[in-house]
């Protein structure tokens, strides 16, 4: 099917904080993202959305800079980003080694670390902003744990205040909702709210189309190529859902929620 | 029945037995100070199993000391310069992708041991002296080793606290330190080297065979009772200081091999420690994880 307009349009007038131009990827020789183009607004929450294997956590892995990709621009608020940018990022859950000898505070303090360099510590302005992020997300009583001790909404809250602490201009976060209770979530996401308003953009990773819906001001739909990219309301439609996942899914509103209910079989 | 003061005046002269010699002074303090720089290295070894590779990399060293033996050249020169290689060749394989890491590294270390043992097989008496090579005699150590071996270590862990939080980022969680802006393939890669140059520092008191033994032991023991990766290396270094010192005097009394003590007191330390150490504060995290997948 043709893919959606992209972005940006006269509804938009914010400048685009990110903005990718034909990105071309894969691991080896196996393609996991073709020719993808989009951009995203200052201040957007946006939900990258599709099925297992559609290139999510290739496009964060790119973005990131631990994959290069084979064609293809980022731009980073109009500077290319040359792959490394700078992004916050929250790592999906089991992707952390939670043996690791590391506690809460130490971090928290790593979102610090690349704002100074090389054999430089850590000053009063980094142990302030680790300070704020540990009690914007409660954790300031836990400081002092090992990771592995945590709970599960405890250890994404973790690494939530790392992201916080960096103050990163475009965050990017890998499922920050698996394994966690509904609470934790929607804790999670009323501080991403917060910080979209404040200016922060964020990408966010998720199998969760009803929470996408519901919280979410942008989307990005992927399927190896992208879908379409654009506003929550006008974008998250039936017919841009099934052309992202091969379904034949249809949206149910029921009150504020959006169900998506697959009444076929995948493709 | 002996009275406390003999008890005590013998035990004396157990301990300073040994230390009237000149050798077993340097052996000590050669033992004691490799055995630290191989813990504090080795808390990234652990935590990253890098095993293999720490392995991989002594062995490989062996290529750049029978080469300056042949040649009559320092070997510790050629060792290190061996080592380097070697982690440089692994890095550029691993991080191109073509072929797994594990398989790399195996390539890499039996063609630089085989390179050694063929170029040393020229020499006469070539298998004395391979035998000191791969299992160390700190007896052996002379007043330039140990000096070297002190300032090689001290330049080590001098560089390792320098860039402590960069190591411990990129250790940690490499993609966000990437998304960071940090050079996360240049600090992977400095770690490789200074394990190989750990390596070869500890050459003459382990041998190349009992370097990984140490590079693993005593940071595998602290990594029970820490929860902040410095905790572990200081930790693993006093144990690494212990055992050295405990397997010194047992190899000088019982007439063991030196190196070859001292990693068995480690491993012994290790094993007691398995027994006492705290179950339930990271226990068990990672099986929960598999079998809940």
């Amino acid at each position: 099917m043709e893919p959606l307009p992209a972005v940006g349009s006269a509804t938009q007038p914010m400048p685009a904080a990110l903005t990718i131009t034909g990105l071309t990827a894969g691991y080896r020789d196996v393609l996991a993202l073709d020719e993808v183009s989009f951009s995203v607004p200052r201040g957007a929450l946006a939900a990258l959305i599709g099925p297992n294997g559609a290139g999510k956590s290739t496009l964060l892995q790119v973005l990131l800079g631990v994959l290069k990709p084979w064609q293809g621009t980022i731009t980073v608020a109009g500077h290319p980003a040359g792959g490394a940018g700078r992004f916050g990022y929250m790592p999906q859950s089991s992707q952390v080694d939670w043996d690791f000898p590391v506690t809460v505070q130490d971090v928290v303090a790593m979102g610090r670390y690349a704002h100074r360099g090389p054999g430089r510590r850590l000053g009063a302005a980094d142990w302030a902003a680790v300070e704020q992020a540990l009690v914007q997300v409660g954790m300031e009583t836990l400081r002092e744990r090992a990771i592995g001790a945590l709970s599960g909404g405890q250890r994404q809250r973790v690494f939530l205040a790392r992201a916080l602490a960096q103050e990163a201009p475009i965050l990017l976060l890998d499922e920050p909702a698996s394994g966690v209770d509904a609470l934790s979530e929607q804790a999670i996401i009323s501080i991403l709210q917060r910080l979209a308003a404040a200016g922060t953009t964020i990408i966010v990773a998720t199998h969760d189309l009803a929470s996408a819906a519901e919280h979410f001001s942008y989307v990005l739909c992927l399927n190896r190529r992208l879908v379409a990219a654009g506003p929550t309301d006008t974008t998250l439609t039936e017919a841009t859902l099934n052309a992202t996942y091969d379904s034949r899914m249809v949206l149910v509103r029921v009150g504020e929620r959006l169900y998506a209910v697959d009444t076929g079989h995948h493709g | 029945m002996p009275s406390i003061p003999d008890i005590m005046a013998s035990l004396g002269a157990w301990l300073a037995g040994p230390l009237e010699f000149d050798f077993m002074r340097r052996a000590l303090l050669a033992s004691v100070l490799v055995g630290a720089l191989c813990a504090v290295i080795g808390a990234f070894v652990v935590l990253k199993g890098l095993a293999f590779i720490g392995d991989a990399l002594a062995h490989a060293s062996f290529a750049g000391v029978a080469v300056a033996l042949v040649g009559g050249r320092d070997v510790y020169a050629g060792g290190a310069a061996a080592a380097v290689f070697a982690a440089l060749a692994i890095s550029f394989i691993s991080q191109r992708g073509r072929v797994r890491a594990d398989t790399a590294i195996g390539v890499v270390f039996v063609a630089m041991l085989s390179f050694g043992v063929l170029v040393m097989s020229r020499l006469r008496n070539y298998s004395a002296s391979i035998f000191e090579f791969l299992f160390g005699n700190v007896l052996a150590v002379g007043p330039e080793d140990l000096w070297l071996i002190a300032l090689g270590g001290a330049a080590i862990v001098g560089v390792i606290a320098l860039l402590y939080k960069e190591l411990l980022f990129v250790a940690f969680d490499p993609a966000m330190a990437a998304g960071a802006g940090l050079p996360v393939a240049f600090y992977e890669t400095l770690l490789l080297v200074l394990l190989a140059v750990t390596a070869t520092l500890a050459m003459r008191a382990l041998g190349i065979i009992l370097v990984a033994a140490m590079l693993v032991t005593p940071a595998a023991t602290a990594y029970l009772f820490v929860k902040r990766l410095h905790h572990q290396m200081l930790l693993g270094a006093l144990i690494a200081i212990g055992a050295s010192v405990a397997g010194l005097y047992l190899s000088f009394y019982g007439n063991f091999a030196s190196g070859a003590t001292i990693v068995l007191v480690s491993v012994g330390i290790f094993l007691l420690a398995l027994l006492v150490a705290p179950r339930t504060r990271r226990g068990g995290a990672p099986l929960r994880a598999v079998l809940e997948q």
